[in-house]
């Protein structure tokens, strides 16, 4: 069974997420902010990061930049989501090496779950 | 004409060159006669001292002597230039320039005046002689006088060409020295007026540089001070103008932003209702509920917005009325008691008795008390304390609505009541409000004669007081007192 880490703060959004993954199948780990998320990919080692980018505290690409010097880490791939309507941040997710997709709020759960699927299926987990 | 340079030019060469035109040309006439009326007095001088010495020859008794007549007359034009007539006392001449004369009688065209002198009175004139190739010669008769007896008459005749050739030498010399003045006043009109109006014209072309909307075209800043002036003012116009598109463009993307995340989980939740909730009752139950909760605060998000907008742009109607603070405060608290049953905190309100009223829209008041307790509920620690107290100072009522949460950064302190400001840049809008409440309350509480201040420590806590005039009114001041 697939591990996915949630990092988003929204606590609805999150839950929501959670319960549509879990239904599918998946072991869901729920975290709120970034500093959560670096403090347990280790032990956790997910197979797949949903990763929201505005973060309090550490934000989404604090946590990108600790997957980069974190050998046992940095092959985790990274489903990016923003409330950001501009491509600034797109422009940005496309350069992290662990990029394996990019949604913006709001998105349609199902093409969620659909590339969750896909992308851990390429990752032969 | 309508140019700044036109003017300059033809106001310069009219203010400055016409009256020396005028000024010269009255100088010229009066030297003119100047140097006529001296020329007069000398000959007058000239005639009486010849009248003197000739008078003697000229009597009737004295024999007629020719030759010294002749030398007399010799003797004065070979001295002075002057051309001399004399006649004796029956009008015959017996001294002239042109010999042919002499021995005529005395003739009124050919020598004007002269006969009027026999007659006993002096006289002068300027004429056209013939004797003079018609130039314009100044004739002096004098009547001579032996012993008071009229003996005859002397005419003294002079050129004035040699003043009118002064006089036209200084003309000449003046209208140079004019023409060139009026060279170069146009010169230097020109140059001021270029000098003025090349920084505006550089300044209009920037004005319609930023009237195309280009802001980012720097205003140049340069020539007389208030051109200067002028252009400073157009620059800070242009930065306020920058600031101004930039804020709107940023509340653009900070709306965008700030409604997107409630979208995605209502998006999510009536999603998974519709996959799962036939099958899972207490998650369709429990999603439902929450799609009404999250419609609600983006509602709420959009009145803030409005009102935020209205507040700001002037177009709120405030019904003010003289009001009860601790009524309002009652309100407050009563608004905000499920949020803090469900944090766990104690709310500590200390009212000062006897307070006077303030004037205020009392729905607008209390939604600045529900914000601040809000605010100040979210951020202190379960079994934490929010205090709230008021009293009277001076002219104003105070009111203090502090929390014991972590504080907030000295940093982020003079901007806490900007719109779309968080402390924590990346907190979900879900968690700590949209950042209008406390922009509203700023505004609101301005608009209401008011102020708001915070001091921040990051041990104790936070500590917002609102400000608010009292009302002036008579019947709340005896009732005070």
């Amino acid at each position: 069974m697939a591990t996915v880490m949630i990092v988003e703060d929204d606590e609805t959004l999150n839950e929501v997420l959670q319960y549509n993954l879990e239904r599918a199948g998946y072991r869901v780990i729920p975290v709120f902010d970034g500093a959560e998320a670096m403090r347990r990919i280790e032990n956790e080692q997910p197979d797949l990061l949903l990763l929201d980018i505005m973060l309090p505290g550490a934000d989404g690409w604090e946590v990108c930049r600790f997957l980069a010097k974190t050998p046992s880490a940095a092959r985790i791939p990274v489903i990016f989501f923003t409330a950001k309507g501009t491509r600034e941040d797109f422009d940005i997710a496309r350069q992290v090496p662990n990029f394996a997709g990019y949604f913006t709020k709001p998105y349609a759960t199902a093409d969620v779950l659909r590339h969750v699927n896909k992308m851990l299926e390429e990752a032969g987990a | 004409m309508s140019s700044i340079r036109a003017r300059l030019v033809v106001g310069g060469f009219l203010a400055i060159v016409v009256p020396l035109v005028i000024f010269s040309y009255i100088s010229v006439r009066l030297l003119w006669q100047f140097y006529l009326q001296e020329l007069e007095a000398e000959l007058r001088t000239h005639a009486s001292l010849i009248a003197q010495s000739s008078a003697y020859i000229l009597a009737p008794e004295t024999p007629n002597d020719p030759k010294a007549l002749a030398a007399l007359v010799d003797r004065w034009q070979s001295t002075s230039n002057i051309r001399l007539t004399l006649c004796d006392h029956e009008g015959i001449v017996q001294a002239a320039p042109e010999s042919d004369l002499i021995g005529r009688q005395v003739d009124e065209d050919r020598q004007p005046g002269m006969m009027e002198a026999l007659r006993g009175s002096a006289n002068a004139t300027v004429w056209k002689s013939p004797n003079f190739q018609y130039e314009d010669t100044m004739y002096v008769n004098l009547p001579v006088r032996l012993d008071g007896r009229l003996v005859g008459a002397v005419r003294v005749a002079y050129t004035i060409s040699q003043i009118r050739h002064k006089v036209a030498f200084i003309q000449k010399a003046l209208t140079a020295t004019l023409a060139g003045y009026a060279v170069l006043i146009l010169l230097l009109t020109g140059l001021l007026g270029a000098a003025i109006v090349k920084p505006v014209e550089k300044l209009s072309e920037d004005a319609r540089e930023l009237a195309r909307g280009n802001l980012g075209h720097a205003v140049d800043v340069h020539g007389f001070s208030e051109v200067r002036n002028l252009a400073l003012t157009l620059d800070h116009m242009r930065l306020r103008l920058q600031s101004l598109e930039e804020l709107r463009r940023r509340r653009v993307a900070d709306v965008s932003h700030e409604i997107r995340t409630p979208l995605a989980s209502i998006r999510a939740m009536a999603e998974t209702v519709m996959v799962y909730g036939a099958h899972d009752p207490t998650i369709r139950e429990r999603f439902l509920n929450r799609i009404v909760e999250q419609t609600d605060r983006l509602a709420g998000f959009a009145s803030m917005l409005l009102d935020l907008e209205q507040i700001e742009s002037g177009r709120m109607r405030f019904e003010m009325m003289p009001l009860d603070i601790e009524d309002v405060l009652q309100t407050a608290l009563l608004t905000v008691e499920p949020q803090v049953r469900n944090k766990g905190v104690h709310v500590n309100y200390l009212p000062a008795a006897d307070l006077p009223k303030v004037l205020a829209e009392g729905e607008r008041l209390i939604q600045i008390f529900v914000n601040l307790i809000e605010n100040a509920v979210r951020h202190t620690p379960a079994e934490g304390i929010v205090r709230i107290e008021t009293r009277r100072d001076r002219e104003s009522m105070v009111v203090d609505v502090e929390d014991t949460g972590c504080g907030i950064p000295a940093e982020h302190l003079p901007h806490i009541f900007d719109r779309f400001y968080r402390v924590d840049k990346n907190r979900a809008p879900g968690t700590g409000g949209a950042g209008l409440g406390l922009c509203i309350v700023r505004e609101t509480v301005i608009a209401h004669g008011g102020q708001v201040t915070v001091k921040s420590d990051e041990r104790r806590g936070t500590c917002f007081t609102v400000r608010l005039p009292l009302t002036t009114r008579p019947s709340d001041g005896i009732r005070k007192e």
